[in-house]
Parts: structure tokens; C-alpha cells; sequence
């Protein structure tokens, strides 16, 4: 049984060498070749042909893919080649981009995918030596959450035993900085990862999970532990559900989110036992009563945050089931024992250990297993993944290692038709943000990615500030409205004119948007509407050309 | 009702009313029954985001005074100093200029001891609560009371923020107008005919021209201040610039509207009929009778409810300021109790304090909302108990 707090062993990082494969999902569909979209660009390049060569099926030559505009869309036999790649791409990781593309034809679908789902422990394995140097100059993100929290309380302390508000205020103000720096750092870190790291989809499964999970920043001293809650998302996101619920829902972000802190047996409070089950396991039709509820409740009291490396007072026959890991303290004492029954069954008192136990039967049901499968098919396909490709999921879901394997789920989700068959919806905010990021600069590396975090905070998705336990919905209706749309297009032109403001004086990076370049000629143009091309067209500078083909719906749906 | 059911039932009502009204045939007339007047009436929630020290704004004079005095000595206003509008009650001076003609021509209502049932005292839980805008019965609330006060409306419903708060959730119809920032145009014509073009037989082809439309609307209603800022009128920045806007706006087409204000949680140092507080309570002031000035005759038909989260602690703590409380004072501008002292109102004294610390909260936000919306009559009942529900029960 997993135990609380633990985290993953690193597993042996590998790279299995095999020949360059036709990429498998391919077979299965009759592909027109467009010889438009083999274009030998450099000497000695050979990806975009080894991509197209992959495929089976005759060259015609001088036919381009299927120029039914929307009906290509939606009938899939006549997705071209590239647009299957490019809506693949844009599911499992953070966006289509040359580098991704280069390493799908040099490695081959599935062994990208299994290398995807056993990554390195070390979130940044895999960077460019030069982001990973940029990225250490954030030195506050070195110290561990519970370092800083017991530091600052420590600070607190002091200052409220100083006599006036004049000598109090500055030192408060300097604290409250520090405190919204090192939340800051954790932000840029996140989007780096996202933006650059070669473990995609362990970097979409980790918003996905924080999103899940979803805690508000400015609640309590949540930035203290900001930086950690996302580690521990990230280091648990492609295992066992189970060992990440347990992590998540006893991190002090969550505990002080959701008032469990002060969940006593005395004085009980409900609010992360039924979000627990609500949100994070079972859904608002799981079946489960208001008495699971109030059971769960009991079972969750004791479970708290403490400020400092002191222990609490406990009576001496609890004193041996009194624990401490960082910040999180469970205290016997505020633990309501007994027997508790959930779902139904018994669940005998024994002390934190009903926290794990409690969790074996909420995900042992059928009901549990659709709610998490549904929730990963529609972070990756959209809102209202089909009821097939869920049902396969579960299967994976449960014979996967543990009977709640994440990973599986989503190889099977990858691996199958609907990766690409279901149909596209407006992307959410993040991943047209970062997604458009991806396409414009690939491994150039953004040096100041606070206007991105300006951007994500306007049109929402940034992980931590959704005031609400529910997370940002997944349906379009939420981040479409007119005055959305508008936001969006904004975006879109300040990228494509240069984001000149992504690039930090110092850093010596000088972005240019050329989006009309070599991945876009063989990974977009071949399958773009006849329609936008005529509007691109239009365009009387490489900056409008920039904003026209970013704004359009074959960019913004994915 | 469960979460789903409820959001289950709220759209199919909405698709059911689209096809009767003719929303296919392009007209877009307003919705709801016919007995209220919604394409005349409007309706503005503003929310003063800290906890706003009503005691500041709506002072003790009178048999409470002596009482107030002991329990602020660093921070009361003196009652030479205060402007009486009743026996028991003085304006902060540095209000008076704006709101006493208000007061006096029965525009302006003040509701004390007002406030929410949460007792957290928690700016994120209390505030998060009252956007939802559910009361204590059972039961979960899909989305925010004004979400569900303007969903299927027309009535142009916006939020004047940069994104719409809680309090909007479940209306995927309404707008974010960002009246503190003045929203220039970003696109040249041309780009704005081709981004229309992008979208031409696509599903969000009408969300992208409404936008466009909606950014030529603003500019269109700004543009007057423009011309004047240009010609030399002083410039108004603030809250009172932000409420002219909004004004322009609602007398436009949004109809209804919710914007909100912070900078009032004031632990320290607050000040009493001069400082930090008063003259925040003066930018308030200034803008609410901006707001009123600029509405013009269509204030007859318009209503505002300004609510905060909590009021403060009624005894001054130890930095010359207040800590979180219970009981504030709301504002209503536009009702049929204009100029007078709305809800329960007893003296202020140490056997009414809350806590032993704090104003009582004697008068229920939603309810005081809700008849304001029934007087109005800008919906219906049904539709104010399904955005407030529990109220209007007698």
C-alpha cells in the first residue's frame, strides 16, 4: 500500500533504438500523398521526407490532400497525412513543432509514446543545456515549500512583536514580496517546462492534474506551497491515481485550500471530503450520499498544516500515530476515531491509514474509473470525449500496474482512433497560448515569460488562480464569448508581430516570428483551408500574415 | 437539485424559448415574460472587495454615539464633524458633497447592518460565497446569482472587469468590458474584415463579429471623453472615470452590469474624518454620483446595489484601524426607498455587537437585492428566486 508522501523511484531512462517505423495509426487509412508536402529544404534534411516515405499508399503527383475545405475535416479517410500529425501533436503535447515532428520520425510513434510515460525524474531532463542555465538563475525555487513557510512564519512572528505599524508595515511589504517571487518562479518554471521540455505529455498531464486538483493561490499562504504542490502533480502525474489522490489531498496547499486544517473531531468541516468526492474521485452522480460525506469528513480530521519544525502537543497514548512530513502534521488528537463507513463498507478506525483504506473502495468502483478516464480524454481530446474511447481507457485504466494506472490510460487514448477522429473544438486558453508560442519560437528560448503569464491570467488557465475547488471547465462555451474571441486575436498579433517583450534585454535572445518558414510549409500548408489560404494571401506584411494565420480556426481548433 | 439538473434544465429552457422567439429568423427580441420591462430597465451590482468599514461611511450620531466613541477613540468621527441625515445616523464629511443631494432626492438608500450569513470572515470564502449568491437552504447553486439573473435575458449582461467574477458564472453570454483600461483599437480595418472572413460559416462566426462590434461600441461610447480630454476637460481617473463608463455603456446596451472596487481592507491606520479611508470613501462617493449624473433621465429605471463582503470590527484594534467583521452598510441608488434608512437599524451598543466585537449583521444582502429587483420589476420573481433563492418568500 502506497504510503503517504512517497514519491516514484526514478526509472532507468532508455531510448529504444529500433529502425524508423511506418508510423502504425497511418496504416489503417487510404492516404492521398500530396507531393506539396515533401519538400526537401535543406541538403541533407531528410525528415519531411522520411515522414511522408513512411506512409503506404501511391504518390500523386501534383495533387494536393483533399481541398473540401471543412469536409475534409470531419470525414477522416480524407485527412491528409499532415493534419493528422498536426491534431495528434496538438492532443498529447503542447503543440505541433518542428522539433516534436523530428523526433516522431527519428524515434516512431510508440516508442516516443513509451518513452513519454516513463520520463526521468528530474523535470528538467531533456532541456537545452541553454534554457536549463536560464532556468537556474531562479535560485528561490532551490528551497523546498515547507523550507519557506516555516521561514516565513518564523519572519511573522517577529515582526508582529515589534511595537508600531511604521516599523511593522515595511517588513511586512518585503515579506509579502519575497513570497509573490517565489510564486512567480514556480509560474515561469511551469510554462518553460511546458513550452520547451521533451516530456510533453507528462507536462500536460501535470496542468491537467493541477487543474484537477485545483487550489487558489491567494488563499491562506498557498504561494508558500505552490512550487511544491506542481513537483509532486508533475513526479505522480503517469502513475498510480490512487498514490497521486493520497499526495495531492494531504499536500498543506490542499488542506489549507479546502479548511481541512481545521476539520477536527470537535469541530468538524466538510469541505475537502466532499470536494474530495465530488471533484477528485467519484463526480457530482458517483454515487455517493451525504453521509459518505460526513464519514469522509471523519475520516480526514486530523490532517493539518503546521508553520514551524516544532511538533504540536499531543496526549502521550497518541503520541506513536503523531506524524510530520514538511509543513503537514497528522495529529491523533484531532482525529476523530472510531469506525467510519464509506460506500457502504466498514472501515475500521485506525488513524491515517483510513485515508488509503477510505480511497481503496471510492476507486474500486466502476464509477470512479469512468470519472478519472473521462477527465483524462477530456483534457487531451476536448469537451465530451466519446463514450468509446473511455470505455477503452478504463480497461487500460484498471489492468495497468496498481488497477488505477494513469499512464495506461493514456496510451491507449494515444494509440487510438479517436486521437484524431473526434472532432476539433476551440483550444483552450492555455494551449493556444502556449501552443502558438511552440509553433512561433520552437527552442528559442523565451526569456521573460511574464507577458505569457499576463496573457493566461486575462483569458484563464493559468493553473492556481481559479478562485473555484472545480477547476477551468473544459466546455468551449466558458472561454469563447465575444469578447474572448477578441483577446485571443490580440494575442495573436503580439506574437505575430515579435513579442518582442517575451525576450529579456539581458538574455541576448532576439525573437522574429516567421511563421511562414519550413515547418509551416510542410506540416500546415499542405491541408489548410483554400479559404484561409486566400485570406493569408491578403496579408500585406509578415506580421499580419503572422496574426491572420494564428487567429484562424485551423490554429485555434484543436 | 443536483448540479447537473439544474444546469440541465436551465439551458433546455433557454433553447425552448430561442425557438419560440424566433432567434433562428435573426430577430433577437428579449426574453422572459412580458409583464417586466427588461429591454428599459437596468440593473448594477457593484462590490466593494475588503470588507468596506460601513461605521465609516454611515456614522453613529445620537444615542450610539458615545458608545462609537469609546470603541474608536483614535478613529471615530466626531459628531461636530458628521453629517446628520437622521437622528441615529451622519455622513462621513468627505462624502457629503456627493451623497447628500442624492440622500435628499430620495436616489440614495442605505441598508446597515448589512450583510452576508457566512460568518468566516474570510475575504476569499465569504466573498466566494456571496457570488454564488445561495442563501442556507439545501441543495447546490450551478454558477453566480448574477449569472443566473442574466442568462437567457438579452440584456447585453456585462461585467465591467477584465474577466468576469463568480458572480457571472453560468452566463456564457456575458461580456467583459474592462472600463478602467480604455480598450484602443487593436486591429486596423482591414485586419478586422479579414479576421471576419476567417470565421465565415464557422460555428463562433457570430462570437467574432459581436466582438469586433462590441469594441467599436466602446470606442464609440469613449469617444466623447476622448474629444474632451483633448480639449482640456479635467482628467478623471479612478473610480469615478470607471463608473461614467460603465454608465455610458449601460445606457447603451448592457443592461446589466457588475463591477467592483478594492482597497478596503484597511487593518491599519484608516484614519477618521480625514486619512485613508474617508478619502477612499470619497473616490466612491464621487462615483456614484458620476454614475448618476451621466445615467441622466434613464436613472428613473436603473438600479444599483453596492454590497461589501464584511464589515469591520466596531472596536479599533491596536494599529488604529479594524479587523474583519459582520455587518457593513450597503447603498442602494434608484429605489422606492430613496432617502431613507432601509432594514433593521437599532442603536449601536455592547448587547447588539456580533461577537462581542462586532456590528451585528441584521440585514441579509439578498433579500434587500431582491426586492430591489421586484420593485423594479426588471424579471420576474421566478427568475430573481432562481438567482437569489430562498428570497421573496412572503
Amino acid at each position: 500500500m502506497p504510503r503517504i508522501i512517497s514519491l516514484l523511484k526514478p526509472t532507468a531512462y532508455s531510448i529504444r533504438k529500433k529502425p524508423v517505423k511506418p508510423l502504425a495509426f497511418i496504416l489503417s487509412l487510404a492516404i492521398v500523398m500530396s507531393s506539396s508536402s515533401v519538400i526537401a529544404s535543406e541538403a541533407g534534411d531528410q525528415q519531411a521526407l522520411i515522414l511522408t516515405a513512411a506512409a503506404t499508399g501511391p504518390a500523386l503527383i501534383g495533387v494536393k490532400p483533399n481541398q473540401e475545405g471543412k469536409a475534409s475535416k470531419h470525414n477522416p479517410l480524407s485527412l491528409s497525412q499532415q493534419e493528422l500529425l498536426w491534431r495528434k501533436a496538438n492532443r498529447l503535447t503542447f503543440g505541433a513543432n518542428e522539433i516534436l515532428f523530428k523526433s516522431w520520425s527519428e524515434k516512431g510513434l510508440e516508442p516516443w509514446l513509451d518513452e513519454q510515460l516513463s520520463p526521468p525524474s528530474d523535470p528538467v531532463s531533456g532541456l537545452n543545456p541553454s534554457i536549463k542555465e536560464w532556468l537556474d538563475r531562479d535560485e528561490l525555487l532551490r528551497k523546498k515549500g515547507y523550507e519557506w513557510a516555516f521561514e516565513n512564519q518564523a519572519e511573522r512572528v517577529k515582526i508582529n512583536k515589534l511595537s508600531t505599524e511604521e516599523e511593522k508595515k515595511p517588513l511586512r511589504d518585503e515579506l509579502n514580496k519575497k513570497i509573490e517571487e517565489y510564486s512567480k518562479q514556480s509560474q515561469r518554471l511551469n510554462i518553460q517546462l511546458a513550452l520547451y521540455s521533451p516530456y510533453q505529455i507528462r507536462e500536460r498531464a501535470t496542468w491537467m492534474w493541477l487543474n484537477h486538483f485545483s487550489v487558489y493561490r491567494y488563499k491562506n499562504n498557498i504561494r508558500e506551497f505552490e512550487a511544491d504542490y506542481t513537483a509532486k502533480a508533475r513526479s505522480l502525474a503517469l502513475g498510480d491515481f490512487k498514490e497521486l489522490v493520497l499526495n495531492m489531498t494531504t499536500d498543506p496547499a490542499m488542506l489549507l485550500y479546502l479548511d481541512n486544517q481545521t476539520n477536527s473531531v470537535r469541530r468538524p468541516n466538510e469541505n475537502l471530503a466532499r470536494e474530495l468526492l465530488e471533484l477528485h474521485t467519484l463526480g457530482v452522480n458517483g454515487g455517493y450520499s451525504q453521509d459518505d460525506v460526513q464519514e469522509l469528513a471523519r475520516v480526514l480530521t486530523g490532517f493539518g498544516v503546521r508553520w514551524s519544525a516544532e511538533n504540536a502537543k499531543v496526549s502521550k497514548e497518541r503520541l506513536g500515530d503523531y506524524r510530520r512530513v514538511g509543513a503537514f502534521e497528522f495529529n491523533p488528537d484531532q482525529h476523530d476515531w472510531g469506525n467510519k463507513k464509506i460506500l457502504g463498507q466498514v472501515l475500521k478506525s485506525r488513524g491515517e491509514s483510513e485515508l488509503s483504506e477510505a480511497l481503496d473502495i471510492i476507486l474500486k468502483t466502476p464509477q470512479s474509473a469512468e470519472f478519472v478516464c473521462e477527465k483524462i480524454a477530456t483534457h487531451f481530446l476536448g469537451f465530451k470525449p466519446p463514450q468509446s474511447v473511455v470505455d477503452k481507457m478504463m480497461k487500460a485504466y484498471r489492468t495497468g500496474p496498481g488497477g488505477n494506472h494513469i499512464g495506461s490510460a493514456i496510451k491507449t487514448l494515444a494509440l487510438s482512433k479517436e486521437i484524431t477522429q473526434t472532432p476539433l473544438q476551440l483550444s483552450r486558453p492555455e494551449l493556444f497560448i502556449l501552443g502558438s508560442l511552440r509553433f512561433a519560437f520552437d527552442q528559442k528560448m523565451i526569456t521573460n515569460p511574464n507577458l505569457v503569464m499576463t496573457w493566461m491570467n486575462i483569458l484563464g488557465g493559468s493553473p492556481f488562480l481559479r478562485q473555484t475547488p472545480d477547476g477551468y471547465p473544459a466546455d468551449p462555451q466558458f472561454f469563447s464569448s465575444a469578447a474572448q474571441m477578441q483577446t485571443r486575436f490580440e494575442i495573436a498579433k503580439q506574437i505575430g508581430q515579435g513579442g518582442q517583450n517575451l525576450f529579456a534585454k539581458e538574455s541576448n535572445v532576439v525573437g522574429f516570428t516567421q511563421l511562414s518558414n519550413r515547418f509551416y510549409f510542410t506540416s500546415i500548408d499542405p491541408w489548410i483551408s483554400p479559404h484561409t489560404q486566400k485570406i493569408l494571401e491578403q496579408a500585406t506584411s509578415a506580421g499580419e500574415w503572422n496574426l491572420l494565420l494564428l487567429s484562424s480556426p485551423e490554429l485555434q481548433e484543436k | 437539485m443536483k448540479r447537473r439538473d439544474f444546469l440541465a434544465s436551465s439551458i433546455m429552457t433557454l433553447s425552448a424559448l430561442m425557438t419560440q422567439t424566433g432567434w433562428a429568423s435573426g430577430a433577437l427580441p428579449a426574453l422572459g415574460d412580458s409583464s417586466h420591462k427588461s429591454n428599459q430597465s437596468r440593473f448594477l451590482f457593484i462590490f466593494l472587495r475588503g470588507g468596506m468599514d460601513g461605521m465609516h461611511l454611515l456614522t453613529p450620531r445620537g444615542a450610539g454615539f458615545e458608545f462609537y466613541k469609546r470603541c474608536r477613540p483614535n478613529i471615530h468621527i466626531p459628531e461636530d464633524k458628521s453629517i446628520a441625515i437622521t437622528d441615529q445616523w451622519g455622513l462621513n464629511p468627505e462624502v457629503a458633497e456627493f451623497l447628500l443631494p442624492l440622500w435628499n432626492d430620495k436616489t440614495l438608500a442605505f441598508v446597515p447592518y448589512a450583510g452576508s450569513i457566512d460568518t468566516s470572515r474570510s475575504h476569499f470564502d465569504t466573498q466566494a460565497f456571496m457570488e454564488t449568491g445561495r442563501g442556507s437552504g439545501p441543495g447546490s447553486v450551478q454558477g453566480g446569482f448574477m449569472g443566473r439573473l442574466s442568462l437567457g435575458l438579452n440584456a447585453g449582461a456585462a461585467s465591467f472587469t477584465e474577466v468576469p467574477p463568480a458572480a457571472f458564472f453560468g452566463d456564457p453570454a456575458v461580456l467583459s468590458i474592462p472600463v478602467s483600461k480604455y480598450a484602443k483599437e487593436a486591429f486596423t480595418p482591414k485586419q478586422k474584415e479579414l479576421i471576419v472572413q476567417l470565421y465565415e460559416h464557422h460555428a463562433l462566426e457570430r462570437k467574432v463579429e459581436e466582438g469586433f462590434a462590441l469594441r467599436q461600441d466602446m470606442a464609440g461610447a469613449l469617444a466623447a471623453e476622448m474629444e474632451a480630454a483633448a480639449g482640456g476637460a479635467p482628467n478623471v481617473k479612478g473610480f469615478e472615470q470607471a463608473a461614467i463608463r460603465a454608465a455610458k455603456l449601460m445606457k447603451d446596451k448592457n443592461h446589466i452590469g457588475f463591477m467592483d472596487v478594492g482597497g478596503w481592507d484597511t487593518h491599519a491606520n484608516q484614519g477618521n474624518h480625514t486619512g485613508y479611508l474617508s478619502s477612499n470613501l470619497k473616490n466612491l462617493a464621487a462615483g456614484l454620483a458620476a454614475f448618476v449624473s451621466e445615467m441622466g433621465p434613464l436613472m428613473k429605471s436603473t438600479t444599483v446595489y453596492v454590497a461589501t463582503e464584511f464589515g469591520r470590527t466596531f472596536k479599533e484594534n491596536g494599529s488604529r484601524g479594524t479587523d474583519h467583521g459582520r455587518g457593513s452598510v450597503h447603498l442602494m441608488l434608484g429605489s422606492p426607498w430613496g432617502g431613507t434608512i432601509v432594514g433593521k437599524s437599532p442603536t449601536i451598543e455592547e448587547s447588539i455587537l456580533d461577537a462581542k466585537r462586532d456590528a451585528p449583521m441584521l440585514n441579509d444582502w439578498r433579500d434587500q437585492v431582491a426586492r430591489l429587483l421586484q420593485a423594479q420589476a426588471l424579471v420576474s420573481a421566478e427568475k430573481i428566486k432562481q438567482a437569489l433563492p430562498g428570497t421573496l418568500r412572503s
